[in-house]
């Protein structure tokens, strides 16, 4: 049968390397990636092993109150005597934790709905894109405030109130994917086997989407970040005595005028640190799942 | 009898093309000639390396690649050793390309009578007005039915057959001697494909312009061509007239290519003797045929010598360690 | 009409309606109605192989994806069996599902890149209740085979596969539920040459082994050559002639069928065509009277009035051309010189 006589050939296509060896890569040819891997990297022992090394309890009030960074107290103290160092430590515990949830939330609410609305479309689509374009129109920041000034400052209110600010963004990016996917000849093809709609969308359209959809969450943890600090720094946010790099920044900042600069600009430099250490991870992570959107 | 100098001369030509997979030689020591007013096919499947060795000619290279080696004459002088204003000079007036047709041949923010008019400023001289004439003619003479409309017209505006006649119009405004149309029709449906072809013929017929037509369908070089060069993985294996090709292949290439398609009088099985893909030009070794893992009639001497050049009759060579000492 | 048939077309049409851009709206210009189909008819019997032949415009994609239920016609009817397509639900739309399956045309977009070759073909195994683990596998191995790859691929991605391999698996899925209509709709046409023919083989070759029923849509006559008994000839969107496959291409009767047989280039220098040309590009609002009217070499002025009808020229032939059918003019072979078509295989 000439069709068996073909089927003999072994047909060793090339291929490359596959995902693992474009990972490095990118990684070898792009400076800050590999910033970014340093960075976060040293953000991360900070954060898990940092408590534990430094075993200084964030909440004791031993030192004396206000005193510059020295050998002992490398961030110096707050105004109860609180040891910086170590509640910037545990701060950047909370912080992270914090943006990994918000960022997982937002990624779950806002890829299902999205997903759903582009492949269903009709009035479904017109109504939620409407309610998404509104909260659009708000700044995230101004936008999370608001709702968790209504919800009020806990830890949970806090995540759901900024994950609620970010869904709008998945939601818009989803469904734009799910909408060139819809008329995808491997979708029509299921379609035509007879698949439900529900097959095709959790089974079709979100394991094709993945790509935008990692790169938005990667996005995602460092805005969350920046957003709890400045929620908290305002008093929005988490509140005092627990230790959150936005409302140490925040307290340090009336002790600005008097002297205590550490006070604020350590705890600010981490933020900063840290944010820019999320968002460089982010454009390494779009490099090298959508290499063509440099 | 051949004029004195062929029009083009691609005499060994070697281009390499350096991306994240690797090196490789993708035209290896491709030799071809055109004369004035002839038609040349280059054939070969996709991936063969047909394309870039037209890109070449025109020294249109993508960045990562490179020529390795040999020679390109056009009318006598040396295209890969020119300066690029010289280059810049022989584009469109001395040669020029026409490519597979997609929305993006043309510019798409410019009306296409403007961007016909801009060849007649740069190579005629032309003031603004006289040129927009010109190039309504121009539109009239590719066959276009409502000139002074499709002129006014941006290329999204218009259907596939007639941006590629829209495109010939624009590329030979400036008569060029020779034309290189790297799959001018693939995409086009077949009663416009007859129709473009016709209109270079009677292009050819008034501007004595000579064609390298590259292409993957072999009944197009059969209609159109005077001579046919067949390509696999960055090498010439068979060069000759198009009525020698076809009749007599020589090469277990050609015989296999001729053999897989299906015939129009229905009465060829449906069986072709091409087996598997062409080889990955990457990971290739050593100096050996690059036909011989597909090849019917393979021998040892194939995968560790390159194939020898052997000249048949009136003009018709093969590549090939099968006619190497005397058919 | 018979009543055996496996598929009844009846005066099918399916329109889009392309609204004006915002000015000319206000301009007061209608929307316009684009009719991609337009009054097809036409019968598939079981075990038949009917080509549909057409060039870019004339709805045969269309025309492929209202027989599987993707589109939904704007009139005229299909019945697939004794039921009417359009009325289908639930539970009996799931049962034509399995009995109607289509292989599309880009082999790469048809399968889901991110899924293995076994999970596409068992696809629509799951879907349709094929769950107990050994069985399906058992499945999955024989149509892996009978589409002429190999067990061991099962596992591999769609990218990790040629082009050829890849439109074996989404055949190899499309037969997954036997069924008993396979609409093919350009399934070589984005394949290379060699390949191509490999492809037609197998579909040769499973038509006989399975006894299939085929409608195979292509613009690529040698295609249609190569497989199919009869054939129709589409023209923005109806069918213009109708015949058995190797009578059509002996005398083509309608003047596109002509001018389509007259533009295949044919790889053998020596044969000779009689040149029929089409005038100027496809139009793109259908003239009243006659589609090819404004197009065609052997227009006459009562073409552009005269209403386009499908009238039988013989037992088994018929053509939508009044002149033909009224035998004002006489329909020529394309292929003036056949003795001279010889192989080329010569010197072998």
């Amino acid at each position: 049968m000439a069709t068996q006589a073909v089927a003999q050939e072994p047909v060793d296509l090339p291929r490359f390397g596959g995902r693992s060896s474009y990972l490095w890569y990118t990684i070898r040819r792009s400076t800050s990636a590999q910033a970014g891997i340093v960075l976060l990297t040293c953000i991360l022992l900070a954060a898990l092993a940092g408590p534990a090394l430094w075993q200084i309890d964030p909440a004791v009030t031993d030192a004396p109150p206000l005193a510059p960074p020295d050998l002992l107290l490398p961030f110096g103290s707050d105004q109860f005597g609180r040891d910086l160092l170590s509640r910037v430590l545990n701060g950047i515990r909370l912080d992270l934790a914090i943006a990994v949830f918000v960022a997982l939330l937002a990624t779950i609410l806002g890829s299902t709905i999205g997903v759903l609305v582009g492949y269903v479309g009709g009035w479904v689509d017109q109504v939620l894109m409407r309610v998404t374009d509104v909260m659009l129109a708000f700044p995230g920041f101004i936008l999370a405030l608001s709702i968790a000034a209504f919800l009020g400052n806990d830890i949970h209110n806090v995540i759901i109130a900024i994950a609620i600010a970010y869904t709008p963004v998945m939601v818009r990016l989803v469904r734009g994917q799910a909408l060139s996917l819809r008329s995808a000849q491997f979708i029509l093809a299921s379609r035509t086997i007879g698949a439900p709609s529900w097959w095709i969308m959790l089974l079709h359209m979100l394991p094709n989407t993945l790509s935008p959809i990692l790169i938005q969450t990667s996005l995602f943890t460092a805005w969350a970040v920046l957003d709890t600090a400045g929620l908290s720094f305002i008093g929005v946010g988490i509140r005092p005595p627990t230790p959150e790099l936005g409302s140490i920044t925040g307290e340090g900042a009336a002790f600005m005028v008097s002297g205590a600069w550490w006070f604020a600009i350590l705890p600010g430099i981490v933020i900063v640190l840290v944010v820019l250490a999320l968002n460089l991870i982010g454009d390494a992570v779009r490099d090298i799942l959508d290499p063509h959107s440099a | 009898m051949p004029a004195a100098l062929p029009l083009l001369s691609i005499e060994d030509l070697s281009i390499d093309l350096d991306v994240f997979r690797g090196r490789a030689r993708v035209v290896d020591r491709v030799s071809l000639e055109v004369e004035e007013a002839q038609v040349v096919g280059l054939v070969g499947e996709s991936g063969s390396g047909k394309s870039m060795t037209a890109m070449a000619v025109m020294r249109l290279l993508p960045r990562a690649a490179s020529i390795a080696g040999g020679h390109i004459r056009l009318d006598g002088r040396d295209v890969l050793s020119m300066s690029e204003a010289d280059m810049r000079r022989l584009r469109g007036r001395e040669v020029a390309m026409i490519f597979q047709t997609s929305l993006l041949v043309l510019n798409p923010l410019l009306r296409v009578g403007d961007q016909i008019a801009r060849v007649f400023r740069t190579h005629a001289g032309l003031d603004q007005r006289s040129a927009r004439v010109k190039a309504v003619e121009m539109l009239d003479r590719v066959g276009i039915r409502h000139p002074e409309r499709v002129s006014h017209s941006y290329p999204h505006e218009l259907s596939g057959g007639m941006i590629q006649r829209a495109l010939i119009a624009l590329m030979t405004a400036a008569r060029p001697r020779l034309l290189i149309a790297d799959e001018p029709t693939t995409g086009l449906d077949v009663t416009t494909e007859v129709q473009i072809f016709d209109l270079l013929r009677e292009i050819r017929r008034e501007t004595r312009a000579a064609i390298l037509l590259i292409t993957h369908d072999l009944g197009t070089v059969a209609e159109n061509a005077d001579r046919v060069a067949i390509m696999h993985a960055g090498h010439i294996v068979e060069s000759g007239p198009t009525r020698a090709i076809f009749k007599q292949p020589r090469h277990p290439y050609t015989r296999a290519l001729l053999s897989s398609i299906p015939r129009f009088d229905g009465s060829q099985p449906l069986e072709s003797t091409l087996r598997g893909q062409a080889p990955d030009v990457f990971s290739l070794q050593g100096d050996g045929c690059r036909f011989a893992g597909r090849c019917p009639q393979v021998m040892d001497v194939c995968r560790q010598h390159r194939p020898p050049l052997v000249q048949l009759v009136d003009g018709h060579s093969v590549f090939c360690h099968l006619y190497a000492d005397g058919l | 009409m018979d009543s055996e048939a496996l598929l009844q077309v009846r005066d099918l049409g399916k329109q889009f309606v392309l609204r004006a851009p915002l000015m000319r709206r206000f301009a007061g210009s209608a929307p316009i109605a684009l009719a991609a189909v337009d009054r097809v008819s036409f019968d598939v019997r079981p075990g038949e192989a009917v080509g549909i032949v057409g060039e870019s415009g004339c709805g045969k994609s269309t025309l492929a994806k209202c027989l599987v239920k993707l589109l939904e016609p704007t009139s005229g009817s299909i019945r697939f069996g004794s039921t009417d397509v359009h009325e289908l639900r639930g539970a009996e739309l799931k049962r034509f599902r399995e009995q109607v399956q289509i292989v599309f045309q880009d082999p790469v977009g048809s399968l889901d890149p991110r899924w293995r070759v076994r999970q596409i073909v068992a696809e629509p195994l799951r879907i349709h209740g094929v769950d107990a683990k050994g069985a399906l596998y058992r499945q999955l191995v024989d149509l892996i085979e009978l589409v002429g790859l190999r067990a061991d691929q099962l596992n591999r991605l769609p990218s990790e596969l040629s082009g050829g391999e890849q439109q074996r698996v989404a055949i190899a899925r499309a037969l997954a539920t036997r069924p008993r209509l396979l609409i093919l709709d350009e399934p070589t046409s984005a394949l290379d040459a060699s390949t191509r023919i490999h492809i037609l083989a197998l579909l040769a070759e499973l038509r006989r082994t399975l006894r299939m029923t085929y409608v195979l849509i292509s613009h690529d006559l040698s295609v249609i050559r190569a497989l199919c008994d009869r054939v129709l000839v589409m023209y923005m969107g109806r069918i213009v002639e109708v015949g058995p496959t190797a009578a059509v291409f002996d005398l083509p009767l309608h003047p596109y069928t002509e001018a389509l047989l007259a533009a295949i280039p044919v790889p053998d220098p020596d044969v000779q065509k009689q040149p029929v040309r089409l005038r100027g590009d496809l139009t793109w609002v259908p003239p009243a009277g006659c589609s090819l009217a404004p197009r065609c070499p052997m227009a006459a002025p009562a073409c552009a009035d005269r209403p386009q009808q499908l009238v039988a020229w013989d037992e088994r032939r018929l053509v939508a051309c009044h002149r033909i059918s009224e035998r004002e003019i006489q329909p020529v072979p394309i292929v003036l010189n056949r003795a001279a078509a010889t192989t080329a295989e010569a010197g072998r």
